[in-house]
């Protein structure tokens, strides 16, 4: 190993670099991640029934034996515009936003629909 | 550079492979450690206990998340198949069927049972898991549900009080009975115990975010906000934010179930005293305490009683303790 100890510094700084480019890449996805929720899941009795992309204004319709729910999607919000359950919770559910996809989710409880932002 | 015009001259073949070797690890390595920093999320959305349950885990081990998540659902579906009257054979309901005799039950339902009667005590039948029979008859966000008559109400007054229900212990076995007619309904304290249940499955080095039905609970070293239903609002549109680190946050209010009749509203939270819904001041309670058992139950309690007596609990209680409430009225902002 003698020979090593004229290019010790080189081989330092290469190994220096060498570990922090991983790991630069991957502070970067922890640290810096950005809010880039833009595909709306629609999940029924635990499936995911319909992904729709967040900046296309549609109307997609739910229907399956237990009730039929609308959800719009609407300049870059979704949000369950009528549905035909009992409490109508999802559609007194404040619509998904970039801004509040982290936190939020809307759910009809009785018809076991689930309606989340991701990335 | 040194090494580049080597390799162009004499190249020493030993100590190039050395570097390669070594500079490979070196990549290995830095790939681990950013590996290992990077936080994963395990997220579980699911409809148990009759209402929405959300599980979120974060940490670097995927598969201890993964794991561990696995392990939370299995215990909530284990505590459901004992605790609910939704379930036929559920332990809850044997008690109910047991008309007045000692029925076998496992330590959890035991468990459970104790923690309800001890609340029940200190709130002096604020809350009561003997409402039971009131809620059979109102049937609150079920199909049936209706106003029963002043006849009902006072008959199946007969059937409430917490101080009716026994438990015993005999050589590690565990027992309950109730009296002929009485009727459990552990609503307002089960999503409370079994959260305190799924807790201490979290393992070291874990953080989570459990929200099983409102009953949510935060856990690790990081603080997390939570809003707070603004009460009778759009779901989702919050009147105060708190920062929550290893504390659970339950609230009760009216707006959450209710049904209209002739312009009148009956919600889900049955006052035990009087067999109907509660009439209190209040419209919202958040009780904010690492126990979650404890948050459920005197969120209910502290609910009926309203402004006035649940400001004496609270000052009688909430050092000895551990607990923090925000009550909200009308009034409040």
């Amino acid at each position: 190993m003698k020979h090593l100890n004229k290019k010790e510094k080189i081989i330092y700084a290469i190994l220096f670099l060498v570990i922090l480019v991983p790991f630069c890449f991957y502070a970067h996805a922890t640290f810096f991640q950005k809010n880039d929720a833009s595909r709306i899941i629609i999940k029924q009795d635990g499936k995911i029934i319909k992904i729709l992309p967040l900046d296309k204004n549609t109307e997609f319709i739910v229907e399956s034996m237990f009730g039929k729910n609308v959800v719009t999607v609407k300049d870059g919000s979704v949000s369950v515009t009528d549905a035909d359950c009992q409490d109508k919770i999802c559609v007194k559910t404040v619509p998904l936003k970039k801004d509040n996809a982290a936190t939020s989710v809307i759910v009809c409880l009785p018809h076991k629909l689930i309606i989340t932002l991701e990335k | 550079m040194k090494i580049l015009q080597k390799l162009k001259g004499r190249v020493n073949w030993k100590s190039f492979r050395i570097t390669i070797i070594i500079v490979c690890i070196a990549f290995l390595l830095g790939l681990k450690i950013g590996q290992l920093m990077h936080n994963k999320t395990e997220v579980r959305q699911e409809f148990l206990l009759g209402t929405f349950v959300q599980i979120k885990l974060f940490g670097t081990d995927k598969a201890k998340l993964t794991s561990c998540a696995d392990k939370i659902t299995e215990e909530i579906k284990d505590c459901e198949s004992k605790f609910s009257l939704n379930i036929k054979n559920s332990e809850i309901n044997k008690i109910n069927a047991g008309s007045g005799r000692f029925v076998k039950i496992s330590h959890k339902t035991y468990d459970l049972l104790d923690n309800a009667l001890y609340f029940a005590t200190i709130t002096n039948g604020a809350f009561d898991p003997t409402v039971g029979v009131f809620t059979r008859l109102w049937q609150i966000g079920k199909d049936t549900e209706r106003v029963p008559s002043h006849e009902e109400i006072a008959n199946a007054k007969k059937f409430t009080s917490y101080r009716n229900v026994k438990l015993k212990q005999v050589k590690g076995n565990y027992y309950a009975m109730i009296p002929n007619n009485f009727s459990l309904d552990l609503g307002a304290i089960a999503k409370g115990y079994i959260t305190d249940r799924i807790r201490a499955l979290v393992p070291r080095g874990v953080e989570a975010i459990f929200d099983l039905g409102g009953n949510v609970c935060v856990i690790g070293k990081k603080a997390r906000k939570i809003g707070l239903q603004k009460p009778w609002a759009e779901r989702g549109e919050i009147f105060q934010k708190i920062s929550a680190k290893n504390t659970c946050v339950v609230t009760s209010g009216a707006y959450e179930r209710y049904f209209k009749q002739d312009g009148k509203i009956y919600h889900h939270i049955i006052d035990p005293a009087t067999g109907k819904p509660s009439e209190g001041d209040l419209e919202s309670v958040t009780i904010i305490t690492p126990n979650s058992t404890m948050a459920d139950a005197l969120s209910t309690a502290l609910f009926v009683m309203g402004r006035e007596n649940a400001e004496k609990f609270i000052a009688k209680y909430s050092e000895q303790l551990g607990f923090e409430a925000i009550l909200k009225d009308n009034k409040t902002l």
